[in-house]
């Protein structure tokens, strides 16, 4: 049996996620050791073999096919663009993807007038702006505290991911408009989904039943 | 970032040399073989083109990953991204009245220029071949079939060749009458194998239970040939029902060239389906994360550049087929040049002239053999040969040649 290499997001999805394999009789006892440096988990009686990568590596592996399938956030799957089955809403780790800014910035996106736009992701700032909304937007690339641009005056919006809202509220911005939903989701390599297509399709399988609970 | 540019190649594109260079030498031989077996002649187009033989509606790439440049008269010009669309309009434009069909093959270097750091290539070497004017599922089958051999003869073993038909999805899109955009979503779904999600969104149109039922089943439609037998209990669409009856005549024609262990078939892939127009087929193999081969019948085609006749073809990337060679650690040995003729440096040439004869009539028997002047003691120049993979060492010394223990 060949072994499937499953990409995982590190982390708190990754915990989640594994809790969702143990519920189908999916375990990886190395993963749980709290001290452990490994960087791969094997679990030879099944056949898998996990990793934890930085979430926005995880499609890049299993694009490649460096891992067979994967699991991670559909806002990292619409920034990337990769080529791969998307197979799986896992509907755990559910936010949103927001226009966020101060109540006054709410006017700006109304006539489509040229605006600022902070964000950690470029992609789906242009697709929404420039293909949904028909706005023009400068935008300018963060790595992370997105919600300082528009206080600081570096932007008149942010698009960012929103869970709770708590962190908007407590420095006066609000969600001014949602993009799209987003949660976890299963992604398989377009090869391995060809050449190991039973064995794959048991773990969705059994993972959809977790989803729905039953 | 200030790089040593005299030496290094840029992002996307490599130097191949020594055994690699051989083997992909050794590949392209074998290929050539097998396309003339099939009676498919060779062509060659140029490597730029003008901008609009590969603008959206033709090519495979969109226009911002294209190496645009300008002519004297300001046309845009790119890299060809792609080779079916100038071979269409090559074949449009050379065979005046296409009465027996048109078959052509090729080799060439394709260019794409991805964003970086991706870990692709930006140019690319894709063998293929193309058949135009002849629109029956008898074509398919030999295209396909020639597919199957091209693999078979690179040296691959364990492949699978996928078979869809973009007419079973057409059908019940045109049936439900639903829009271009909710078209694009429900395909999305289906060819990115988001089972559950197509059959939410599915639901949530509101449209006939058979209908609903049709969208949701292709991803039942998947597998060996036996899966084709569950098509009439998913749908009653006409179109969609011919169009398992064509990967059913398909499958037996196939049966005949013996290549059916090869075959699966998946309805629910639908790649580019408004570009196909009917047969689609990719080849997989392990080893390789992505798809070796890809094809299908391209009716529409030609006719954009003023021939309406069938077309159907595939492509293939040399370098998967090298990544799933290695993979599965498939041995392939290119003709390599075996005998090293060492002479002596002597001041009278004597043994250089003897080397030249020696070797000259060697050539003239069809053996490959490299001369070095012994510079170097021969010990050095026994190593050399080790490490350069000779399987034989002559040595000229005066007017003699003898054998040199390697």
């Amino acid at each position: 049996m060949r072994t499937l290499t499953i990409a995982l997001a590190k982390g708190r999805t990754a915990k989640q996620v594994m809790k969702m394999f143990e519920k189908i009789g999916i375990t990886c006892e190395e993963m749980n050791d709290p001290d452990t440096r490994k960087l791969i988990f094997e679990n030879r009686e099944l056949g898998l073999r996990f990793f934890l990568a930085k979430a926005t590596d995880v499609p890049t592996y299993v694009e490649h096919g460096a891992a067979d399938l994967g699991v991670a956030g559909k806002d990292i799957l619409m920034e990337e663009g990769r080529v791969l089955y998307e197979v799986l809403d896992l509907e755990t780790a559910k936010c949103r993807m927001c226009v966020c800014g101060p109540a006054e910035a709410a006017e700006k996106l109304k006539h489509g007038e040229q605006i600022t736009v902070a964000t950690k992701f470029p992609n789906i700032t242009k697709e929404y702006f420039l293909n949904k909304k028909y706005q023009t937007v400068e935008i300018i690339h963060l790595n992370g505290s997105i919600e300082l641009a528009p206080i600081v005056g570096l932007s008149d919006v942010i698009v960012d991911i929103v869970e709770t809202g708590s962190t908007l509220r407590e420095n006066g911005l609000q969600i001014l408009e949602e993009i799209c939903p987003l949660s976890a989701r299963v992604v398989v390599n377009q090869v391995s989904m060809k050449m190991e297509y039973e064995r794959i399709m048991e773990l969705v399988r059994g993972l959809r039943k977790v989803v729905k609970g039953e | 970032m200030k790089i040593e540019k005299l030496l290094h190649t840029p992002d996307g594109v490599r130097d191949v040399y020594g055994e690699e260079s051989a083997l992909y030498r050794e590949l392209e031989d074998r290929l050539r073989k097998v396309f003339l077996s099939y009676g498919y002649s060779d062509i060659r187009t140029p490597s730029f083109e003008y901008f609009d033989v590969f603008s959206e509606e033709r090519g495979s790439v969109p226009s911002r990953d294209l190496y645009k440049f300008f002519d004297h008269d300001g046309n845009t010009l790119v890299l060809r991204p792609d080779i079916t669309p100038a071979i269409a309009r090559c074949a449009a434009k050379y065979y005046d009245d296409i009465l027996f069909p048109v078959r052509l093959s090729y080799i060439m270097d394709t260019f794409i220029n991805h964003s970086g750091y991706q870990g692709r290539l930006k140019e690319r070497t894709q063998a293929g071949a193309e058949c135009f004017g002849y629109g029956d599922v008898d074509a398919d089958a030999e295209m396909i079939a020639l597919l199957i051999r091209a693999l078979r003869n690179c040296g691959l073993t364990e492949f699978k060749i996928e078979l869809g038909q973009v007419d079973f999805f057409r059908g019940l899109v045109e049936e439900a009458g639903i829009d271009d955009d909710t078209a694009e979503e429900l395909r999305s779904l289906i060819s990115g194998k988001n089972f559950y999600g197509l059959e939410d969104r599915a639901r949530k149109l509101g449209l006939p239970e058979d209908i609903t039922a049709g969208f949701v089943g292709i991803s039942e439609l998947f597998g060996d040939v036996s899966c084709l037998e569950k098509a009439p209990k998913i749908t009653s669409n006409p179109v969609a029902l011919a169009a398992v009856d064509y990967l059913k005549r398909l499958y037996s024609l196939l049966s005949a060239y013996g290549m059916e262990r090869f075959l699966t078939f998946d309805l629910g892939m639908l790649g580019n389906y408004t570009y196909y127009t009917g047969v689609v087929f990719r080849a997989f193999s392990y080893g390789s994360g992505e798809p070796i081969a890809a094809g299908g019948r391209y009716d529409r085609l030609m006719r954009q550049f003023g021939k309406d006749v069938p077309a159907i073809g595939f492509g293939m990337m040399l370098d998967t087929v090298v990544s799933a060679l290695k993979a599965q650690k498939i041995e392939i040995t290119p003709a390599r040049c075996e005998t090293l003729l060492v002479f002596e440096d002597d001041a009278d040439h004597t043994s250089n002239l003897t080397a030249i004869t020696h070797a000259r009539q060697m050539r003239n028997a069809g053996e490959n053999v490299q001369l070095l002047k012994k510079t170097r003691p021969m010990e050095d120049c026994l190593a050399y040969a080790k490490s350069a993979g000779f399987t034989r060492v002559l040595y000229a010394c005066g007017s003699e040649v003898t054998e040199a223990e390697l």
